[in-house]
């Protein structure tokens, strides 16, 4: 991951630097070693490290978030849902075909996160869906979502509001000719 | 490099380009040993000393100051001017929440373009993998600080007074929001450019672009003057040190805006090298009071003597015309010291030069020089400003901040 390599090209200060800045809400990244030094019994939530979340900026219908969620630990680990009161209703979603004719469908079960490996929500691949936005998200805000694990605990993270036009993800081709902004395409969900 | 505040990342050392041409050099003189350049092994340049590359050079985002101002000026620069989309319904306190939504992002971007990494959600983020000591800076039009806070809003910060040598074009004009971007690599300074527009589309759209550029890193000694496009050294008389220091962030009776701001004059002046292709060594070093070739003043023989305008040639004339451009510009008050930090610009058959000029009170420091060099400059003749704009230049900011965000009113 181009993160990683980064990380090691430029001086450790920088790249913590950098971390830091990226949550400008405050909540820190919970990192292995915080939750270490509680005892053994460290949580999903406390162990794995959520980093780069962020959510398409929209004015309603849907949108989708997008984290990189690494697991340090030698233990499996899951994400099993995501809630939030932006949004009448989330989804963990995945795309599968190829190229630009690509569909998405929701994941069959949680998301694993296997041990010492990062999965990377990302425009195009894994994503969260939130439906039926309830208010606009507005660029440069920094709302938290609540994330539930395998072991059930939960975790508030920050994600922020970007502009971004890719990431126009549809269920199935009949979505595409409702278009992909407005109230249809949360019906299109809805429906589903 | 002696700046403390940049970095290097040290086990980024490949044979460089330079490497090669150091090479080239080594073969003249095997070429005099009797060696042809062809039979020198390729390997030669491998064998030179290391040699930096400057892709990964960074200099820090978070501070008191921000930095591209006191910071070394590198090879490039493009001022970013944008102005803030009203809102449908705003009231003030929305239209103080999207500014600071703006100031945000813009700073988060920084933190992380600077430092060589893409900015959240970039969809090119190889291209910020080589900042090449990258710095962004962010100062604020009137309607921009007042929108931040009504009562930080310092006097100078308004259109300068009118110049008659001024054919100001309003498409070069003042802006809310203004974003100095530096860098000695063209690609990653395009980059961050573009993901600052990006990211703000739905809070600010561009006014205005302008690009400019000086000697290419490492063409010349660290901190050598720049030329200008009439070939004359621009910024021999910049102030250093702690003069610099009071100059552009204040000191006792000279107050900043806030404590670690400053402020920006930009200003497009337009140069007619036509013109000036009819004028002569001896008319050109005139004018200006300084000679072309080294930037020395007529009374000195070095580019920092500092001139004297009390010397007078047999005639009784001033060797250092009191109409040139070094006299007229010439501190007539201890704190008449700017720090012009500019860059070049050649767009098509336009040429001149983007004057960048920082000093800590816009009034008290850069309106009477410009104004004396408006009563009388030599070098108006052929210089015209088409572009002005002055910018409340915000202190910097700590790690878990934003610029401005000390300063919102509640």
């Amino acid at each position: 991951m181009n993160f990683n390599i980064l990380t090691h090209r430029f001086t450790a200060p920088l790249a913590a630097a950098s971390m830091a800045g990226l949550l400008l809400s405050g909540c820190a990244v919970a990192g292995a070693s915080d939750a270490a030094t509680q005892n053994g019994n460290t949580t999903e939530a406390e162990s794995l490290q959520i980093s780069e979340s962020w959510i398409k900026a929209a004015s309603d219908g849907m949108t989708s978030g997008f984290a990189v969620l690494e697991n340090p630990t030698d233990h499996p680990a899951a994400l099993v849902k995501v809630d939030s009161t932006l949004a009448g209703s989330t989804e963990l979603h995945d795309m599968e075909g190829s190229g630009t004719a690509m569909t998405m469908k929701e994941l069959d079960g949680p998301l694993e996160i296997p041990a010492h490996s990062t999965i990377e929500l990302a425009p195009g691949g894994k994503h969260v869906m939130l439906m039926e936005l309830k208010q606009e998200l507005k660029v440069g805000q920094s709302p938290a979502l609540r994330l539930t694990f395998g072991d059930g605990s939960t975790r508030e993270v920050p994600f922020e509001i970007k502009s971004f036009t890719g990431a126009k993800e549809s269920y199935a081709p009949e979505a595409e000719e409702s278009g992909h902004t407005g109230p249809a395409e949360g019906d299109v969900h809805a429906g589903h | 490099m002696p700046d403390t505040d940049t970095a290097h990342a040290k086990e980024t050392r490949l044979p460089s380009r330079r490497g090669l041409l150091l090479g080239s050099a080594a073969a003249a003189v095997g070429a005099a040993a009797g060696f042809t350049a062809a039979g020198l092994p390729l390997g030669a340049a491998a064998a030179e000393p290391d040699q930096a590359l400057h892709g990964p050079d960074t200099i820090a985002f978070h501070g008191q100051r921000q930095p591209g101002i006191t910071t070394p000026a590198p090879a490039f620069a493009t001022f970013l001017a944008m102005d803030l989309i009203p809102e449908p319904g705003a009231n003030e306190a929305t239209t103080r929440d999207a500014l600071a939504r703006t100031l945000k992002i813009i700073s988060d971007d920084a933190s992380r373009l600077m430092a060589g990494l893409g900015v959240l959600a970039d969809t090119e983020p190889e291209m910020a993998a080589n900042p090449a000591r990258l710095t962004l800076t962010v100062g604020l039009g009137q309607h921009a600080a007042a929108i931040l806070n009504p009562d930080l809003v310092p006097g100078w910060l308004r259109d300068l007074p009118r110049f008659s040598v001024d054919r100001l074009d309003k498409a070069w004009g003042q802006s809310d929001v203004l974003v100095q971007f530096c860098g000695d690599d063209q690609i990653s300074l395009v980059h961050a450019r573009r993901a600052i527009q990006k990211d703000l589309r739905t809070l600010a759209k561009t006014r205005w672009v302008q690009d400019g550029f000086r000697h290419s890193r490492g063409s010349m000694p660290e901190g050598a003057t720049m030329r200008n496009l009439f070939g004359q050294k621009d910024g021999t008389g910049n102030p250093v040190d702690a003069m610099l220091d009071r100059a552009v962030f204040g000191g006792e009776g000279l107050e900043p805006w806030v404590a670690g701001g400053t402020s920006l004059v930009l200003r497009r002046i337009e140069m007619d090298l036509e013109a000036w292709d009819e004028v002569d060594r001896p008319a050109r070093d005139f004018s200006l009071g300084r000679r072309q070739s080294d930037g020395s003043p007529l009374t000195g023989e070095r580019e920092f003597d500092t001139p004297d305008l009390r010397v007078r040639d047999a005639a009784g004339f001033p060797v250092i015309s009191d109409d040139s451009h070094v006299a007229r510009s010439q501190a007539r008050e201890a704190d008449e010291k700017i720090l012009r930090r500019g860059y070049n610009y050649l767009d098509g058959t336009e040429a001149g030069l983007l004057f960048a000029s920082y000093q800590c009170d816009v009034d008290r420091q850069f309106v009477p020089i410009q104004q004396r060099l408006d009563a009388a400059d030599l070098l108006n003749e052929w210089t015209t400003p088409i572009g002005s704009a002055v910018y409340a230049i915000l202190p910097g900011c700590r790690e878990g901040s934003f610029l401005g965000k000390e300063l919102l009113a509640t």
